[in-house]
């Protein structure tokens, strides 16, 4: 746990927010969703977000839920002769099967791939109907991650995280110097020099606590030039 | 309930005041802050009356033992509990009768309103923790839960408000405070979801005819209409307002 | 309460270690530095006396409850002093319903210690009748959120709650008004963990999780120490001793200040 300093928010002002039970509008949603729902012809939010025109609501504070395909980063939980179960920042844990990665892994030799706090990169394979979930390392962006530090957010930050078209992270990413990737799950992999790591962990903190905030991409901007500044003498 | 009350105490005066001062349908003074915790999923804190009331929410999460897990749907676990300091006698800590059945009802009251479903194999975790007690916490607990869950981002059909009425010296009164409780002869706390006009949780201990238990259902009602809306306020300062972000 | 694992990842391991060697701390603290600290006296009004007080994200409420008991055979003339401590399943997705886990029995066995070896409470005159009836001062520990360090903090909060304590002697028909509670003096802690070959103060969660080694000294503003209490599995070195008296020394004169400011006595 990190602290976020109070920042000057005057001027920032929040987007429109509905809460559970609020009224979306009439008719049902036009996507499936659980963040809303509908009692025959009307539609209510079920949680704190952001109401869309399409009578569904984007959460503030949802737990990530794997979906297929979704390209995450997980922590090993569990060894056992023939997977590991992936701590996937969810609910629900992720099952690596030892066929399902870019080695052979013979029986009982998991242990020797990949062990109890290891971090990789991998892929949502499928999910059953009781949210059982199965990943995969068996595609060109998974790997183990052997550098670099972690950060944990819920799963509804990540779009903020990124920014339109990846514009938030880039701009940290320039600013201090580091290679970043944003897991959907909300797990971030920050690498560079261990004071940028530490800013970029401040501002992903920022972004995470006023997600909703108009105006978020500038306040996290200004934040980073000022603790580059305080903090450039440790950058040796 | 039923405790002996000291001779020549009146819990209503001749101006049908009680002995804080209040009328027979006003609520004690209500403050909620939401967002209270740095671990918890979600929280929120009561201020009702003397009463005061922590509630952390964490979940859904796995839920061990495997055996306990449900595939069709999210098991909610709710415990009421009471910090030894929280009375004037010290609590000895542990659960008891009363606090077991409180959160019994806490928890089903919940599992019908959270959309448990969509997180199969889960559990859904709400604390509820009564710091200070003065009647009426397992009301302030609901309330305060509530809040606590939508700050977790746990997806329900609306926000549950609580208040509790009852009968003293013969009146019918609403959100009876400790003394009141001691010395009256009747004790009703219930919950709604204010919007959709809906009872979720319902208890009465004493002696009430049918009259005065429709008085008291209206008394609490007209009473979750405005928690309700400091409910929303309370949300709003922390979401909207930024309060202590 | 039982406790679930919590898994610390290698990658977050390996970075607190690489800041550590640059002097800095994850929460952008150097070594000898404690989180912000706030105290809030009378918090619990049915308690004789409480504070609560968070330590960074870490927070204690500490409740003094006191009542009239039969001494202690062996002590027919002192008063009694409980302390007990529940990590409340508020405080961390690791904490679970139940009785007292060892961690949660030995919090409250350091805070007790470190009060009654110093006589900071004066149990000789907390007797009424020797023999049949003396005060019970019970210190309840009830830690909401857990972000590392709650030995420092549940000491912070039990002497800011015992320093605004009243024995309740109207209620027992003692006296015609609270007391005081006066104490003899004031113990406070200092905890270190070791993070690769530095000693820090006031660790947070991770630090505690990943560390090794953990020592706390309870020494009162005499500079006499009145508990010591090394845990886990690492090793203090010989020559490391000297420091962390020293330090634990200017930490609770530090701490100290900030205590009696919040009761009013500066």
């Amino acid at each position: 746990m990190r602290y976020v300093p109070r920042l000057d928010l005057s001027g920032h002002k929040s987007r429109e927010l509905v809460f559970p039970g609020d009224f979306l509008g009439d008719g049902r949603p036009l996507m499936p969703t659980l963040y809303a729902y509908s009692d025959g012809s009307r539609t209510y939010s079920a949680v704190i977000g952001i109401p869309q025109p399409t009578r569904t609501v984007i959460p503030l504070n949802a737990k990530y839920l794997p979906k297929r395909d979704d390209i995450v980063i997980g922590i090993i939980e569990d060894v056992q002769p023939v997977f590991w179960l992936l701590n996937l920042n969810s609910p629900y844990p992720g099952v690596l099967h030892a066929n399902e990665t870019p080695w052979e892994v013979g029986f009982g030799e998991t242990g020797k791939y990949l062990n109890i706090g290891d971090a990789v990169i991998a892929k949502i394979q499928a999910v059953d109907e009781t949210r059982r979930v199965f990943v995969t390392m068996k595609d060109t962006r998974a790997r183990k991650l052997t550098s670099g530090t972690l950060f944990f957010f819920p799963a509804s930050k990540v779009a903020r995280i990124l920014g339109k078209g990846g514009s938030m992270v880039s701009m940290i990413k320039q600013k201090t110097g580091t290679s970043i990737l944003v897991g959907q799950n909300g797990v971030v992999w920050v690498r560079g020099h261990p004071i940028a790591a530490m800013i970029v962990g401040e501002a992903l903190d920022i972004i995470s606590r006023y997600s909703h905030l108009v105006g978020l991409t500038e306040l996290v901007s200004k934040y980073i030039d000022k603790r580059v500044s305080e903090l450039k003498d440790l950058f040796k | 309930m039923g405790m002996q009350k000291p001779p020549g105490l009146k819990l209503v005066d001749e101006n049908l005041r009680r002995i804080d001062g209040r009328r027979l349908d006003e609520l004690r003074p209500i403050k909620m802050k939401v967002g209270v915790l740095n671990r918890a999923d979600g929280s929120a804190y009561v201020e009702w009356g003397k009463n005061k009331i922590l509630v952390a929410v964490y979940g859904p999460r796995e839920l061990h033992p495997r055996y306990m897990q449900d595939p069709t749907k999210a098991v909610v676990r709710a415990r009421y509990n009471m910090a030894p300091f929280s009375t004037e006698e010290r609590v000895k800590p542990g659960p008891t009768r009363r606090s077991v059945e409180i959160s019994k009802l806490i928890a089903e009251m919940f599992s019908g309103i959270i959309f448990i479903e969509e997180f199969p194999r889960s559990a859904i975790d709400i604390f509820i923790e009564v710091l200070q007690a003065d009647a009426g916490t397992r009301t302030a607990g609901i309330t305060a839960a509530s809040l606590a869950l939508a700050d977790a981002g746990i997806p329900m059909r609306g926000l549950v408000t609580a208040c509790a009425a009852g009968k003293i010296d013969g009146y019918v009164v609403l959100d009876l405070n400790k003394e009141e409780d001691n010395y009256g002869e009747a004790d009703m706390p219930m919950a709604m979801l204010v919007k959709e006009n809906r009872i979720v949780y319902w208890q009465m201990d004493g002696q009430m005819t049918e009259e005065e238990v429709r008085t008291a259902m209206k008394m609490v009602k007209d009473a979750c209409e405005k928690i309700y809306e400091m409910q929303k306020e309370a949300l709003k300062r922390k979401y909207v307002d930024l309060e202590g972000l | 309460m039982a406790e679930l694992e919590e898994i610390i990842p290698k990658l977050q391991a390996n970075y607190v270690l690489e800041l550590a060697s640059k002097g800095m701390r994850i929460d952008g603290r150097d070594f000898d530095s404690y989180r912000p600290i706030s105290i809030e006296v009378g918090f619990a009004e049915k308690a004789e006396g409480s504070a609560k007080v968070s330590l960074g994200a870490t927070q204690v409420i500490v409740g003094v409850k006191v009542s009239i008991g039969s001494p202690f055979p062996d002590t027919p003339d002192r008063g009694i002093l409980i302390t007990n401590a529940e990590l409340v399943p508020t405080a961390s997705p690791t904490f679970e319903p139940g009785p007292p886990n060892e961690n949660a029995i030995e919090l409250s066995r350091i805070i007790d210690r470190t009060l009654r070896e110093s006589r900071a409470i004066p149990l000789d005159k907390l007797v009424i009748e020797e023999g049949k009836e003396v005060w019970e001062i019970w210190i309840d520990i009830h830690v909401i959120d857990y972000d590392g360090n709650l030995i420092d903090a549940s000491m912070i909060g039990a002497l800011a709650a015992l320093l605004t304590t009243k024995i309740p002697e109207d209620r027992y028909g003692y006296g015609s008004e609270p007391q005081p509670l006066e104490l003899n003096c004031l113990p406070l802690t200092t905890t270190f963990v070791r993070l690769g070959e530095h000693l820090v103060v006031d660790p947070n969660l991770i630090e505690e999780k990943l560390s090794n080694v953990r020592i706390t000294v309870g020494m009162n503003e005499k500079g006499i120490i009145s508990s010591i209490q090394k845990s886990n599995s690492g090793f203090i070195d010989f020559d490391e001793v000297e420091k962390i008296i020293n330090k634990t020394k200017i930490k609770t004169t530090e701490l100290r200040e900030l205590v009696l400011k919040s009761v009013g006595r500066s």
